[in-house]
């Protein structure tokens, strides 16, 4: 029997070979983008999970309350933590912090510039399930100067050569030091946080300074624990107030709360995102979160086209139908039939979908940012997807044909030409109805998504970062030699490039200077506020294109501008001063400088130091001098007619007389800039492409529904015709019912949208309004993509000669 | 009225070629009534989409009214047709979304005629074909002959002064049927011209001329088994 039924499905599919072919088109498209994006994901929801004690580990996270008001929260706490936690609290088994210290890493074959040099504790290898290649995991960050190499960094350094007991040199902000390799770890996967190309033993970096291990001010070390259960965890959080209670001595942090949590390491990847400092945001579970919904929706849009195709082929086999009937075939018989050929074609599409997925993972990973490769499609969870998917795709798309065509009467369809059932009609509309309203939604978020991309991107920043090359500060140079050198080398800079200006500070736009608690000296060390505090020479406010607004500029020949500071119209009215013109020569204490008073001098106008993602706050410039020396970056401002690569040449060669030994690092600020928004991009072309793909496969519904209408209303055209109806006639008689299922689609998908892209919005502190044109264009594209798959139904209905169609047999 | 002269009509298929009116002449006057009869496949259909300006034939002349139409294109044919010809059919060919009212109003809303007028005309016709208790009920609510009245009045209801009847009566019992035949008769008397295509010698008995066809040409007269 079932070989019957094989038979007779692929017979039929064969017969209608241009429906098949939609079809299994449509099932594979929908399936390859559902497919990928669960893959993807799950991909990113599963980060950490190789870990074998992942249950057991968590980072150390801190906040700090001043009052009901979150001054900070972050993942770095001081050194001094870890030391005494693992001490002081039984239930504490492990403890590693995980600290960055980018620099330059020289051997005797390379020098180069590294951004993942971390630093470890000796614990590191017995937590995390990083398996080495060589050494022992307990014992290769025990001793200082101790470094652990990935695969591909030994290779770098050593070539082929056995890297272990040989040397390397590290230059950092720790100081320059040499390091004995004493492992090689294999390199790390790609769904965890962890990324190190070198590891070093942390304590390489105190080695035996009693300030450091007892130093709970400086809060830049993460920190990671074994805690074996829940209820130890417990225990531990309990303990950890009288714990804190001891060390929290410092007056300055007096009417401060510290609050400390611990973050399982699985929610790391998603549940964090502390750039704000002051916010957290869950952008990426969210977003996560919306290509899933996208991913159903996608197959759902799929799994209706089969649908609609198939009861709209319905009328031509009905008579099949109805002649299988009077011969005798149950309608369990008929719905089996229509059941193979359901599971068929999805099996069909099913296989083509894996060809898709083969083809297209490249550059699909590249539109996510991401270098995955068919190795996905050896993932188990794949293949746990895949399958039910298809018996889903099977029973969903094949039982309501099955159902629907096994009731038709034998007699009424052997009788009569057409089968017109009101009720058939009624749920094709809502089924595409469903595609309206689904396609309304994703181009509107997309509309949205690239509005406000762009409304970024082009935003005036209040800060000119055109044309301007940023070179880094020599790492391997000694720090008094670097400093003795830092004004002859600007003096040099400027000369030898012809830049239009040329400056030295700690920070620059899109470069984060740190965040200080800043107040009146002629108030309460309470009201303290935190503001951005940045390090820079005369030359910064005119390189950035600053807008002074009342007072002067930092002046190199005035000894008493070592304590001058410029402050920005936010910090202004943070420190509750109105006018600009009154701020001049009001003192303030910043942190961390306790001994000395700050004379304001000018206000600049508010500009954008970080992209628009987030909130302008507070900005104070000082002289790059004391903590905020030497300076960091050097800045290179162009006139618009300068070429970028010759002034880089320039700027090298000058560089190299100077610092000899060094690399010459630079960039272009604006690039630098830009990469804020990778994230937003990466939002931006998933959702356009699947978009377009949720608005092709839409069409092949509305070319169902349309050809459907076309066949019902044959009669009705053809009557019209006669009695004089013109073309524009009748295509308002066949359009006319997708006009109105668009109508009630948009009714329903605007209100979605809105309550949905309102939130995504929320996010931003600047952002735009959803407007009317948002859903035009959504609306207006579907109307006319509709109206254009109805023309090809009408040139077919107007060539028809009326009375063919109106006489009877 | 309407005259042909040699009209003939071939379709082509890339092996072959099918006349299925040759060389057909056919003059009808003003106010006459004609019945067409001949068996199925003689051409009744292609002549009638002919003589009702649906389609072009192949060759010859066709004169509608004072005017040549066998070389018109498809939107004079339209042009001519609105406001020129009623037709008739066998399954009455209502429009089953609208109602009585409307179906009867629709030649009247594509000649353009104000809404006030169409209201005024087309109660004026359902009252005369006797159905204007039923103006706002829809098609499959109606019996047949009810349904075929209401196609008469439709393509009345813009006095046309020519009806093409494609076997108004083959899907009516024999009470139903005589009804409209009255009807039909009714209106040629008070001038419409008439060309009704039927398989009834007793509707064709309503005509002044009966007019038999075979194999697309006229004939003298017909086997009995052949009507």
């Amino acid at each position: 029997m079932i070989s019957n039924y094989l038979k007779t499905s692929f017979r039929n599919l064969k017969k209608r070979l241009p429906f098949t072919l939609v079809n299994i088109i449509g099932l594979s498209i929908g399936l390859s983008c559902f497919l990928l994006l669960i893959a993807y994901t799950n991909y990113e929801e599963n980060y950490e999970d190789f870990q074998d004690n992942k249950e057991q580990l968590y980072r150390i996270v801190f906040e700090r309350f001043q009052g009901d008001e979150l001054k900070s929260s972050s993942p770095a706490v001081m050194p001094s933590l870890g030391y005494k936690i693992k001490g002081e609290i039984p239930e504490v088994k492990q403890m590693s912090r995980f600290s960055n210290g980018s620099g330059i890493v020289k051997s005797i074959r390379v020098t180069a510039e590294e951004e993942k040099i971390y630093y470890a504790d000796a614990d590191f290898f017995k937590m995390f399930s990083f398996p080495l290649e060589v050494g022992n995991p307990d014992t290769v960050l025990e001793n200082p100067n101790s470094i652990v190499l990935t695969e591909s960094s030994a290779l770098k350094y050593f070539g082929k050569e056995e890297a272990v007991g040989k040397e390397l040199e590290v230059a950092n902000e720790f100081g320059t030091a040499k390091y004995y390799v004493t492992g090689i770890v294999k390199d790390l996967p790609l769904n965890t946080s962890f990324s190190f190309d070198f590891l070093c033993s942390f304590n390489s970096i105190n080695k035996g300074k009693n300030w450091f291990v007892n130093n709970w001010m400086w809060w830049s070390f993460p920190t990671y624990v074994t805690i074996s259960n829940k209820a130890d965890l417990e225990s531990v959080k309990k303990q950890f107030p009288a714990f804190i209670k001891k060390y929290k001595t410092d007056p300055i942090e007096a009417s401060v709360t510290w609050n400390f949590s611990f973050q399982p390491i699985e929610d790391i990847h998603l549940k964090s995102d502390f750039r704000n400092e002051t916010v957290r945001r869950d952008t990426k579970a969210r977003t996560l979160n919306l290509l899933k919904i996208i991913a159903f929706l996608i197959l759902v849009i799929s799994w209706v086209n089969y649908i609609n195709l198939s009861t709209a082929s319905s009328t031509e086999r009905a008579k099949e139908i109805g002649v299988r009937k009077s011969l005798g075939a149950y309608k369990s018989q008929i719905s089996k039939q229509f059941l193979t050929e359901a599971a068929l074609v999805n099996i069909i599409a099913a296989i083509l979908s894996i060809i898709i997925i083969i083809m297209i993972i490249k550059p699909f990973s590249k539109l996510l940012g991401l270098n995955y490769s068919t190795e996905i499609l050896l993932q188990p969870t794949f293949w746990v997807y895949l399958l039910p998917i298809i018996i889903v795709g099977i029973i969903v798309s094949g039982l309501y044909p099955a159902f629907i065509l096994a009731s038709f009467k034998s007699t009424e369809v052997l009788k009569t030409k057409t089968m017109s059932t009101p009720g058939s009609v009624m749920v094709r509309k809502v089924l595409v109805g469903i595609q309206f309203v689904i396609s309304i939604i994703l181009i509107t978020c997309t509309c949205i998504m690239i509005n406000q991309n762009n409304f970024m991107k082009n935003k005036d920043l209040g800060v000119d970062i055109d044309k301007i090359i940023v070179i880094k500060k020599p790492q391997l140079l000694e720090k008094k030699v670097y400093k003795s050198q830092i004004n002859s080398f600007i003096k040099e800079l400027h000369k030898g490039t012809n830049a239009k200006y040329t400056t030295a500070s700690f920070a620059l736009p899109s470069i984060e200077s740190w965040g200080l608690a800043v107040w009146k000296s002629s108030e309460d060390p309470g009201t303290q506020k935190v503001h951005m505090v940045n390090g820079v020479d005369a030359n910064y406010i005119p390189t950035f294109g600053l807008k002074l607004l009342a007072g002067r500029n930092f002046d190199e020949n005035r000894i008493s501008d070592e304590n001058a500071v410029i402050i920005s119209r936010k910090s202004l009215k943070i420190l509750g001063i109105e006018d600009p013109n009154d701020a001049i020569n009001v003192s303030l204490n910043i942190e961390t400088f306790e001994d000395r008073l700050f004379n304001i001098i000018g206000v600049i106008d508010d500009f954008h130091h970080n992209s628009l993602k987030s909130e302008i706050g507070g900005m104070i410039l000082t002289p790059n001098t004391g903590l905020f020396s030497p300076p960091r970056y050097f800045s290179l401002k162009l006139d618009n007619n300068k070429v970028l690569k010759n002034t880089i040449g320039d700027a090298k060669s000058i560089y190299k007389q100077f610092f000899p030994e060094d690399l010459f690092e630079y960039y272009i600020l604006n690039d630098k800039y830009q990469l804020q928004y990778v994230e937003e991009d990466r939002n931006q072309n998933v959702f356009t492409v699947f978009s377009f793909l949720a608005i092709f496969l839409a069409c092949i519904g509305i070319l169902g529904l349309s050809s459907f209408i076309a066949f019902l209303k044959t009669r009705d055209i053809a009557i019209r015709k006669v009695f004089g109806a013109d073309k524009d006639i009748i295509l308002w008689v066949l359009s006319k019912e997708f006009l109105y299922v668009l109508i009630g689609a948009s009714c329903i998908a605007i209100p979605i949208v809105i309550y949905f892209m309102k939130d995504w919005l929320a996010d931003f502190p600047y952002r735009i309004e959803i407007s009317f044109w948002h859903f035009a264009i959504a609306i207006f594209s579907i109307f006319f993509i509709t109206l254009l798959v109805i023309g090809v139904n009408l040139y077919k209905s107007l060539k028809r000669k009326p009375i063919q169609s109106l006489r009877s047999e | 009225m309407i005259k042909t002269e040699n009209l003939s009509k071939v379709f082509k298929t890339t092996e072959l070629e099918t006349s299925a009116i040759d060389n057909l002449n056919l003059e009808v006057n003003a106010g006459e009534f004609i019945a067409i009869m001949g068996p199925s496949g003689c051409g009744k259909s292609t002549l009638l989409n002919i003589l009702g300006l649906l389609d072009n034939p192949t060759s010859g002349s066709y004169r509608f009214g004072n005017q040549e139409v066998s070389k018109c294109s498809e939107k004079q044919l339209t042009t001519l047709r609105k406001g020129g010809v009623g037709f008739i059919f066998q399954n009455f060919n209502l429009i089953d979304e609208l109602t009585v009212f409307e179906n009867v109003a629709l030649p009247l809303e594509y000649l353009k005629v104000p809404k006030n007028e169409r209201k005024k005309r087309v109660e004026e016709v359902l009252k005369r074909i006797g159905i204007d208790h039923r103006a706002d009920h829809f098609p499959r609510q109606l019996s047949g002959g009810q349904q075929q009245r209401v196609a008469v009045a439709r393509a009345i209801a813009f006095k046309p002064k020519f009806i093409l009847a494609d076997e108004p009566t083959g899907n009516l019992d024999s009470k139903n049927g005589k009804e409209v035949m009255d009807l039909l008769s009714e209106l040629n008397k008070e001038g419409t011209t008439i060309v009704m295509v039927t398989h009834s010698k007793r509707d064709a008995s309503y005509a002044s001329r009966n007019v038999f066809l075979y194999d697309g040409k006229i004939v003298d007269k017909l086997i009995e088994e052949e009507v």
